[in-house]
Order: structure tokens, then C-alpha cells, then sequence
């Protein structure tokens, strides 16, 4: 504080300007009432008391125009009810009043470099423009720019009440009293929002002056005047501060436990997940040696399955190209000749066992029985035989014919008759390489016999000459 | 009751940005201490 007349440094207790030596008390008494309205604004804000905030605030700068603690929260004061402008006029007004040592060059540095500075302004445009849609009567445009407004700024007190009046207007009460409740907590005791809200019916509950306590009960300097009243000394107000550094003791508080975390912490999370991935690699180490032995018996047991294979394929083989019966197959074709036998089928029994490999036959029984049947007249069975195949042949049945010439045949490899007949059945099946074969075995083994003069004629008919080989 | 022009009147528009210079070399309004001050300057001068 200076002089007002020559500009010196002097005190509030000092009663003469030690320069010039005038008397100040009339001037400190205007100060002391300038710093009391101060105070008194600021209990106000703190209790949110925002419009009488602002009242106290002007008078205390009509009275010290300087008093730039009570301009700067003025400043604060509007800027909370998004008067973002007026906020900014006022740092403004006081960073020229006081060049030096002012808040006010926080104030103006974060609106500046606050993003949404834009974004307020335009909000406020919207605002006037909305405000002009009302008062031309376009209600319904103003409405719809006023919650454009208040979504953008939900701060912004006046928006909200003309919106609320717009409402109030076009009988929608309810949303009025929405919007009124909104705005309310910002500012408790703003007379419009509270006349609105009676006329809505709701009735004001009247804002609690305790915590007017805390704002005398801080830090603050308390000097008394020469009217013996309490007068705060203007200083720093806690309206802003204190929300700022509880956050940044929290912020550090937050940023050294991550950094216990990491330093202390962190070594013995990454040495038992290193434990762990080491006992996990020695169980899949050891579940990989089993899987190891597992696959090297398998192997073994494939090699050995397939050496198995390989013999059974190979017996499969042998058991397909032999065409030997086996021991048990003797033993039941041998049964079924000696039922044939018994049954006087004597040449059928014959021609049974007649190519018959008997050799690995042992038993005394069975060779008894072998012995019996070969005891009959081959040449007999073979005549019967050979009758069968006479009479299959004459009726036509070819396949039987051949059967039963055969059987002829190899029982008796002298019946020229069945050697004939076999050279007529081929012939009459146009087989006549075989024909021949049969004609000419007759005329050059039995020439004297019946059959040879009838084979001749027989491979004449074929074309073929007999003394021609 | 509320009259609705009249409430409407009451509310006044918001200054913008543009309007911050014109709000800052308008406002220098004197306070009581420039009063006190004229005082004590025409009390010495007599």
C-alpha cells in the first residue's frame, strides 16, 4: 500500500505517511472497508453464495479498486457461473493494476491455454443468439439453442434460468424445474433461480452460513482497526487451491507407489514367474522324455507288427498258390469216397480219391479204406464213367459231358472211347485244335480200333488230312 | 405471477471474447479512495 499523495510504502498501522506526512486514516478506513466486503464475498463464495459473491465483490472494489485478491476472485466468480468473458476482463483490469506478484497471470495463462476457451466463446454466441430467437418470439429455436448451450457449459447460470423460463412459458414445469435444480448447487442463492422455482412451487431452503467459520478459521491473518472491528488481511483465498493440491498430493502419492512397486516389487514377480517358467520347462522336459520312450516302443512294436505282417502276407501267399488240400480236407474227401463206395457207387468212390495226394495219409484206418476202394477195377469205373458222359453228351449237356469224359480218362488212359468222345465234344464246341488233338491220339494209339476209322472221318469234316501232322 | 416480457428484458447478453478489450479501457471507473485522494489534495493545497 502507497501514499495516494506522494506514492510512498506505508503500513495499516502507520497514522502518517512517513514522507509527505499526511494523515491517512480516512484512506485506510475506505481500504478496511474495501478488504471487509472482500471477506465478506469470499465466505460467500465458499458457501456457493456466488451472486452475493459477486455483490460484495464490486462494492469492495468501488471502494479500493486495487484490492486485487478481491478482483481476481470476482474474476473466479464469474468464470464458475460461465461468464468466461467477465472472468477474463477482470484478471485483465487487475494484472494492469498490479503489473507484479498477481494471480491473475494463472488465471489468464490457463484460460489461455485452455482448449475450451473456444468452445465458451462460442457457447456464449449461442447464447445471445438464443437470447434474440426469444425476444422475437421464437420460442421453439430458443429452446432448442439454450440446451445446446447448457450441454456445452452446465455451468453457465444464465442460460439455464432463461431456458427455464422458456419452459416455465410454454407450460412444461417439470423440465423448468430440472433445469433450475441443475444450475441451483452452483449458485445457491440466486434470486432468479430461487423466485422460479417458487413460482414452480418448490420452496428455497436458505444456504447455511458455516463454513463461514472455516474461511475465519485458516491461516488467514487477522489485524484489527482502529474501529476495533476483525478485519482479515487480504491474502491468497483458498477457493481455487485447495482443490488443486490435494489432487497433486495424490498424483505424487500414486507415482511413488508405482515406483515402490516397480523397484521392490517387480524384482520378485519376474523371479517367481522366472521359477515358474523353469518348473514348467523341466515338467515339459520331463514330459517330452516320456513322450520320447513312448514313441521308441511304439516304433519297436511297428517294426515288430509289420515283420508280422510281412510273414502272414508271405503265408497268405503260399496258402493261395498251393493247391494241395490240406490234411483234414484228405481225411473228409476219403470219407466221402468210402460213403460212396458203401452206397455201390463203386466208380464215383474210384474217381474220388483218384488224384488224391494220399501220401501224407498215416492213419492204418484210413489206409485200409484207400486200399479197399483202389481194389475196384479202374478199367470197370472208368466204363461206367465214360456211360455218364456218352449220355450227357448225347443230350446235350456239354459241361457235365466233359466232366465225366475226363474222369474216364484218367481212370483208364486206354479208353480210346472217351479219348473219341472228348475230340467230339470239343469239335462240336469249334475247339478244333483239341478236336484234332483227340481224333489223332485215337487213330495213332488204337489204329485197330473201332473209334480210329470214325476219328478219321471225324478230322476230315474239320478239313484236316490225316497223314498231314 | 411471473411476467414473462419482463423476466425476458431482465436478462441481458453475454459479452464474448471480442468484447474483452472494449470491457478492459471502459472500466476505469474511480473508487472511493480517488475521492479521498481529490480530498486530501484540495485539504493541502489550501
Amino acid at each position: 500500500m502507497n501514499c495516494p499523495i506522494c506514492k510512498e510504502p506505508i503500513t495499516m498501522q502507520t497514522m502518517r505517511c512517513g514522507n509527505c506526512g499526511r494523515s491517512m486514516n480516512v484512506y485506510k478506513r475506505v481500504i478496511r472497508i474495501s478488504n471487509t466486503l472482500y471477506n465478506r464475498g469470499l465466505e460467500k463464495a465458499h458457501i456457493r453464495d456466488l451472486s452475493g459473491a459477486i455483490e460484495d465483490l464490486n462494492l469492495s472494489l468501488k471502494y479500493y479498486k486495487r484490492n486485487t485478491d478481491a478482483r481476481n476472485l470476482l474474476g473466479l466468480v464469474y468464470y464458475e457461473i460461465g461468464e468466461t468473458v467477465m472472468a477474463l476482463t477482470q484478471w485483465i483490469l487487475s494484472k494492469n493494476l498490479q503489473p507484479e506478484d498477481n494471480e491473475a497471470d494463472y488465471f489468464i495463462e490457463a484460460i489461455h491455454s485452455d482448449a475450451s476457451l473456444d468452445t465458451l466463446n462460442q457457447t456464449i454466441k449461442k447464447y445471445n443468439a438464443a437470447l434474440i430467437s426469444a425476444r422475437q418470439g421464437n420460442d421453439d429455436l430458443a429452446i432448442i439453442q439454450l440446451k445446446k448451450v447448457v450441454s456445452l457449459s452446465p455451468r453457465f447460470v444464465k442460460a439455464h434460468q432463461l431456458l427455464a423460463l422458456m419452459y416455465m412459458m410454454s407450460g412444461q414445469k417439470e423440465l423448468a424445474i430440472k433445469v433450475l435444480k441443475a444450475i441451483k448447487p452452483v449458485d445457491i442463492n440466486n434470486t432468479i433461480t430461487i423466485r422460479y422455482l417458487r413460482e414452480l412451487g418448490i420452496k428455497h431452503v436458505s444456504a447455511s452460513r458455516a463454513p463461514a467459520q472455516d474461511a475465519g478459521g485458516g491461516g488467514r491473518k487477522i489485524f484489527h482497526g482502529d474501529s476495533g472491528v476483525v478485519v482479515k488481511e487480504v491474502g491468497s483465498y483458498k477457493t481455487e487451491k485447495p482443490r488443486v493440491y490435494p489432487f497433486v498430493n495424490v498424483i505424487i502419492g500414486v507415482i511413488i507407489g508405482l515406483l515402490v512397486g516397480v523397484v521392490l516389487i517387480s524384482p520378485t514377480i519376474a523371479g517367481r514367474i522366472s521359477s515358474d517358467k523353469n518348473s514348467e520347462i523341466a515338467d515339459y522336459g520331463e514330459k517330452l522324455a516320456t513322450k520320447d520312450k513312448t514313441i521308441s516302443d511304439l516304433q519297436y512294436d511297428n517294426e515288430n507288427l509289420n515283420a508280422q505282417i510281412s510273414e502272414l502276407q508271405k503265408s497268405l501267399e503260399e496258402a493261395t498258390t498251393d493247391d494241395s488240400l490240406s490234411l483234414a480236407e484228405t481225411y473228409e474227401k476219403i470219407i466221402e469216397a468210402y460213403i460212396s463206395y458203401n452206397d455201390d457207387k463203386k466208380s464215383e468212390a474210384l474217381a474220388m480219391i483218384s488224384g488224391l495226394d494220399v501220401s501224407a495219409v498215416e492213419n492204418e484206418a484210413v489206409k485200409s479204406i484207400l486200399t479197399q476202394i483202389q481194389s475196384e477195377d479202374a478199367m470197370t469205373a472208368s466204363a461206367e464213367i465214360f456211360e455218364k458222359g456218352r449220355i450227357s453228351y448225347n443230350n446235350g449237356n456239354y459241361d457235365e459231358a466233359l466232366t465225366y469224359l475226363t474222369e474216364a480218362l484218367n481212370l483208364n488212359p486206354d479208353n480210346y472211347d472217351a479219348m473219341y468222345f472228348l475230340g467230339r465234344l470239343y469239335h462240336k464246341q469249334g475247339n478244333s485244335k483239341k478236336a484234332e488233338s483227340y481224333y489223332r491220339q485215337v487213330i495213332d494209339d488204337y489204329p485197330d480200333s473201332p473209334r480210329a476209322s470214325e476219328a478219321r472221318s471225324r478230322l476230315s469234316e474239320l478239313g484236316i488230312d490225316v497223314d498231314t501232322q | 405471477m411471473i411476467n414473462f416480457e419482463e423476466e425476458l428484458n431482465k436478462f441481458q447478453p453475454s459479452m464474448d471474447i471480442e468484447q474483452t478489450q472494449d470491457a478492459v479501457y471502459n472500466n476505469r471507473y474511480e473508487d472511493v479512495t480517488d475521492v479521498v485522494k481529490d480530498l486530501l489534495k484540495e485539504l493541502n493545497s489550501r
